[in-house]
């Protein structure tokens, strides 16, 4: 199993506010394997979303896919029209858990007729001819809350979506995503307002559809503990671009990126109260106005002069399957060392 | 010795559900579901309290009661000794001056026909709206932005154009903006990396240093909890199960489900991680609470009593409390 | 504001980032921009510029003035002297139309405008203090005036009144401000819910604030959609009354009287029917189209840059 189902290359898109370019992704390669999980994570405001509506073709008005390609089962999803996109990809082979809530459920309808309306769509293909009933698709919308944990849902789905509960909203998205029918899944965020318990659940519903229906999942999380127990490969973010890319026990184990390492720093971890938690100091460059080299120099306790110029680093293999955007890794080659 | 800002005693707020006309007259077919059932909680002035729950467990409806966005069915809520709620309108309106409210849907809580800066101006323009100029307020937005690590150029943005992690930190600035004298912080930081989310933590410990501020810190985050909060409690199903000092609660754990709770706390480095419980049976409604311990169909440790008798909140020495029938002996 | 806060800031800030929301011109062009990417908006906002222009500058557009009479020419086809023909009387159907504009715009914009006004008013208020005396007072006060058949309640009001303009836009305002009132209420109904409306109820705002700048923006959408189509209708029934005898008296221009007399001659002079009739219906489409490109103009998410 290492077909690769989804290939990103180069992708690069601009949000045109007026004047200002607004750069989002930038170059952004990867390719995912069926039944992988890749765990993304990275600065907020660094594109995962973006990543994530564009792979689904999503984007508001606004954004312009400057060049790239986005290879889904040997097909480039750039180039189907919108109507292909609405009959064979979205909802269908690829389905996403949107990080807000407002772009999947409408607050004037009740939970019952959105995630109705989601399964119809997904059956549509496999059912073609034999109408399932209205009953049967309750059953299945009130089953697929059940797995995702929520009481009582024969008399929960009537409700409209301000009666429920943050964490229970969050858990109608991903029961309207999780079918076994798709080739791709994109969780942005899906956990967030999960506590651990049920989180370790829905996570173990994912990767049990990873696994066992050779789902491919694409895992935008900021939750390092979660993206470490979940992924088999993680890709760091930043400013648009990835910067470290390679399994997860690598790039957690042994992070080749000053600012993966920064990452790590963070974590709340044992530290006690009154002591200061490490963030990165400084903040995120606006994107229309990224500084030259590495966008990450200005924060970066190790830049050097090299880091400033012109030239951005590019992804380098520094070791087997682990790949890192950092200039001194370049010069150092090969070579062996960690930064914590 | 510190004081109690907030004293909520016997608290409970239900939201009543039915088919229509006839089951309000008669009552049938109405469903209850019990949010808060009956909590009691001391907030001390000028520490953090954390509350952790499971999702649905009435977290967020027992903050949004706090300001009677949600009117409670019974019990107080004492701020600085006066009841909330039975605050008139205009009382009301000052109380929600002083104290101020995180929302845990961060893109929801954003009016969608305002620009950031608009929505972070509006606090400050209702209170120093008459001394002072645009100018001066725009700068005060600017320095808000800059201090949860945002660019002040996001401030023409509307939320729309935000990302997750960007929407989340307006609202924050937005509650810091008039230093509150007490903040509900409903998952203040989920949707931030960890950078960002440590620096609003340093942030809001720095102004709880200097101006004072408490906070009910509501989060599923483990890890924060235990880093930021001076006392805790555990919910389950509407109910407080365990509460204490921070730190006991988390060394002992007296509660099985909080047991549970931090066992499944995921950890970055593998190798520190201990066996996970997983919560298997039934998960309980809060429509119908089960009789006697409401964590009873999910307790790997039930036995007889727990079905038969509801155990009430045993004190296990130094402000700690549990409800579990295991410590009453 | 607070020193710990303050003392972040940086020095060198330029005084165009101060600003909180995007300036007036930048915007007007973002809005337009937007506006004119969707082609029918655009043509329905030229065709309503166009008709506000013809009102106000009627008599010098029109080639003749609405009463002169050439009675040699009487129920004259379309030429170069009368490029739309004369009516009955030899008056030039071209400049009545241009000066029946008048009639249509005032009675569009001022009808239209006052009942959405009330209507979203009271509705707003309703579905804000749902369940309260005042929401049920509002309600009982729609369904009296709904209860009444529109047409019917206009006419027994100007004939109270008395046919004039005014009255006209007074009594078909009248009619209307329950519907945008229904529209608005129920659509509060569901924003008041929002999690922004309870962040400004939090901060202790005032009612009047919440209502006039958090719940009233955001209900306006469907509310435009229907002043689109209202506003036609209005132009169809001041056109009614007047094809009634109780609207704008004779011998003032209005497309309702120019109908009117037309279907008295539509043996004769078909002209003097389809003019008239199709200033109408291009007013009908142009004003719905306009609506939506007004409801694109206020939201942002539509706005393109
Ligand atoms: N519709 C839009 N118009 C303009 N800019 C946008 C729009 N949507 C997103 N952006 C900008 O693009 C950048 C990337 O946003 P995106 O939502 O992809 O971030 P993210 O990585 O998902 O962050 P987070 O972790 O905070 O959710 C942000 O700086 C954001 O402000
Ligand atoms: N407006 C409402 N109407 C009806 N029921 C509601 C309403 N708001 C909340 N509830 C219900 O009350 C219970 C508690 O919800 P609450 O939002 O307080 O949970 P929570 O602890 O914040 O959960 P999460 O961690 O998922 O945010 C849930 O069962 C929810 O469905
Ligand atoms: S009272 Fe019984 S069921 Fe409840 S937590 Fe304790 S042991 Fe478990
Ligand atoms: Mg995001
Ligand atoms: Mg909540």
């Amino acid at each position: 199993m290492s077909e690769p189902l989804l290939e990103v290359s180069n992708l690069t898109l601009n949000y045109n506010l007026g004047s200002r370019k607004i750069r989002a992704l930038d170059k952004v390669s990867f390719s995912l394997n069926r039944g992988e999980v890749l765990g993304v994570a990275g600065e907020s405001g660094c594109g995962k979303s973006t990543l994530g509506l564009a792979i689904i073709r999503l984007l508001p008005r606004v954004a312009e896919i400057k060049r790239g390609e986005i290879i889904f089962e040997g097909t480039d999803l750039l180039k189907l029209s919108e109507e292909q996109m609405d009959r064979n990809i979205r909802g269908r082979k690829v389905t996403m858990i949107f990080q807000n809530p407002q772009n999947a459920l409408n607050p004037v309808f009740r939970i019952e007729t959105q995630m109705m309306d989601i399964l119809r769509i997904q059956n549509k293909h496999k059912l073609s001819g034999t109408r399932k009933r209205r009953r049967d698709f309750k059953q299945e919308a009130i089953e697929r809350l059940k797995v995702t944990g929520i009481a009582d849902p024969e008399a929960r789905i009537s409700n409209y979506p301000f009666e429920f509960s943050g964490g229970m909203k969050q858990r109608v998205m991903i029961g309207m995503a999780l079918s076994s029918g798709t080739s791709l899944l994109l969780a942005d965020e899906a956990t967030t307002s999960l506590d651990v318990t049920i989180e370790a659940q829905i996570n173990r519903l994912i990767t049990d559809l990873a696994s066992q229906y050779g789902t491919s999942v694409l895992y935008i999380s900021h939750n390092l503990g979660v993206l470490s127990e979940v992924a088999d490969h993680i890709m760091i973010m930043y400013a648009g671009r990835v910067f470290e890319m390679g399994r997860t026990d690598d790039v957690f184990g042994s992070p080749r990126h000053p600012y993966s390492a920064a990452l790590l720093k963070s974590l709340p971890g044992r530290r006690t109260r009154r002591n200061r938690l490490l963030s990165i100091s400084g903040f995120v460059p606006p994107l229309d106005r990224l500084p030259p080299g590495c966008s990450f120099h200005p924060r970066c306790h190790f830049a050097k002069e090299m880091c400033r110029q012109k030239q951005t680093p590019p992804l380098i293999e520094v070791s087997k399957g682990h790949w890192s955007a950092c200039l001194l890794d370049q010069k150092r080659g090969r070579q062996k060392w960690q930064w914590i | 010795m510190a004081v109690d800002l907030i004293q909520i005693k016997n608290l409970k707020a239900y939201f009543f559900q039915g088919k229509g006309i006839l089951s309000k007259i008669f009552g049938q077919g109405l469903k209850i579901i019990h949010a808060v059932d009956g909590i009691n909680l001391n907030i001390k002035k000028g520490r953090t309290f954390g509350l952790v729950g499971e999702s649905g467990s009435g977290k967020s409806t027992l903050g949004n009661t706090i300001f009677r966005l949600v009117e409670p069915l019974e019990g107080e809520i004492l701020f600085q000794g006066s009841d909330v709620v039975k605050m008139n309108q205009t009382e009301l309106r000052k109380f929600r001056q002083k104290a101020q409210l995180i929302f845990q849907d961060q893109f929801g809580c954003l009016n969608p026909r305002m620009s950031s800066g608009q929505i972070i101006a509006e606090p400050l323009m209702m209170h120093h709206g008459q001394q002072k100029s645009q100018q001066e307020i725009a700068q005060d937005v600017a320095d808000l932005l800059r201090a949860v690590n945002l660019d002040p150029e996001a401030s023409v943005k509307f939320p729309h154009e935000l990302s997750g992690g960007q929407a989340r930190r307006i609202g924050v600035a937005r509650a810091i903006a008039l230093n509150p004298d007490f903040i509900v912080a409903d998952e203040p930081t989920s949707g931030l990396d960890i950078s960002t989310a440590a620096t609003i933590l340093n942030l809001m410990q720095d102004l709880q240093e200097k101006m004072d501020i408490t906070y009910l810190w509501i989060s599923h985050n483990m890890n924060q909890v235990r880093y930021m909060s001076d006392d805790m409690a555990v919910m389950y199903l509407g109910k407080v199960v365990e509460t204490g000092p921070t730190g006991e609660v988390f060394d002992q754990r007296a509660h099985p489900y909080t047991r549970a709770l931090i066992s499944a706390v995921p950890q970055v480095f593998p190798g520190k991680k201990k066996e996970t419980i997983f919560l298997e049976g039934e998960i309980p409604s809060p429509i119908n609470p089960p009789s006697g311990c409401r964590f009873r169909t999910r307790c790997p440790q039930v036995f007889k009593r727990c079905e038969e008798e509801e155990p009430p909140l045993i004190d296990l020495g130094g402000e700690h409390f549990c409800a579990c029938h295991l410590h009453d002996r | 504001m607070k020193t710990q806060i303050k003392n972040k800031s940086e020095t060198g800030e330029g005084p165009a980032l101060l600003s909180l929301k995007r300036k007036w011109p930048d915007k007007l062009r973002v809005i337009f921009r937007s506006v004119i990417k969707v082609k029918g908006a655009l043509w329905g906002g030229i065709f309503v510029l166009l008709m506000i222009l013809s009102a106000i500058g009627a008599q010098w557009i029109s080639p003749y003035g609405p009463n002169a009479q050439d009675i040699v020419n009487r129920f004259a086809g379309p030429s170069i002297k009368h490029l739309l023909g004369t009516d009955y009387l030899g008056r030039d159907i071209l400049s009545r139309i241009i000066y029946g504009s008048r009639i249509a715009v005032i009675v569009a914009f001022g009808a239209v405008s006052l009942s959405s006004i009330v209507g979203v008013f009271l509705g707003v208020m309703g579905g804000y203090n749902e369940g309260k005396k005042i929401d049920y007072f509002i309600i009982w006060l729609f369904d009296i005036v709904r209860s009444f058949p529109q047409i019917i309640l206009a006419l027994a009001i100007v004939a109270v009144m008395g046919p004039s303009l005014f009255n006209v836009v007074l009594a078909l305002a009248f009619t209307a401000f329950p519907f945008y009132g229904r529209v608005a209420r129920a659509q509060t109904l569901s924003v008041k819910e929002a999690d922004y409306v309870k962040a400004a109820e939090a901060m202790g705002l005032k009612p009047l604030t919440i209502i006039l700048r958090h719940i009233t923006p955001n209900i306006l959408a469907p509310v435009i959609v229907c002043l689109g189509m209202d506003m036609a209708t209005m132009i169809i029934w001041v056109s009614g009354l007047s094809f009634l005898g109780l609207g704008v008296r004779p011998p003032t221009a209005s497309w309702g009287t120019m109908l009117r007399n037309g279907y008295k001659y539509i043996q004769t002079s078909v002209w003097m029917l389809l003019w008239p009739a199709l200033a109408i219906a291009v007013a009908m489409i142009a004003f719905s189209l306009f609506s939506e490109g007004l409801r694109i103009a206020l939201d942002p998410k539509e706005w393109e840059r």
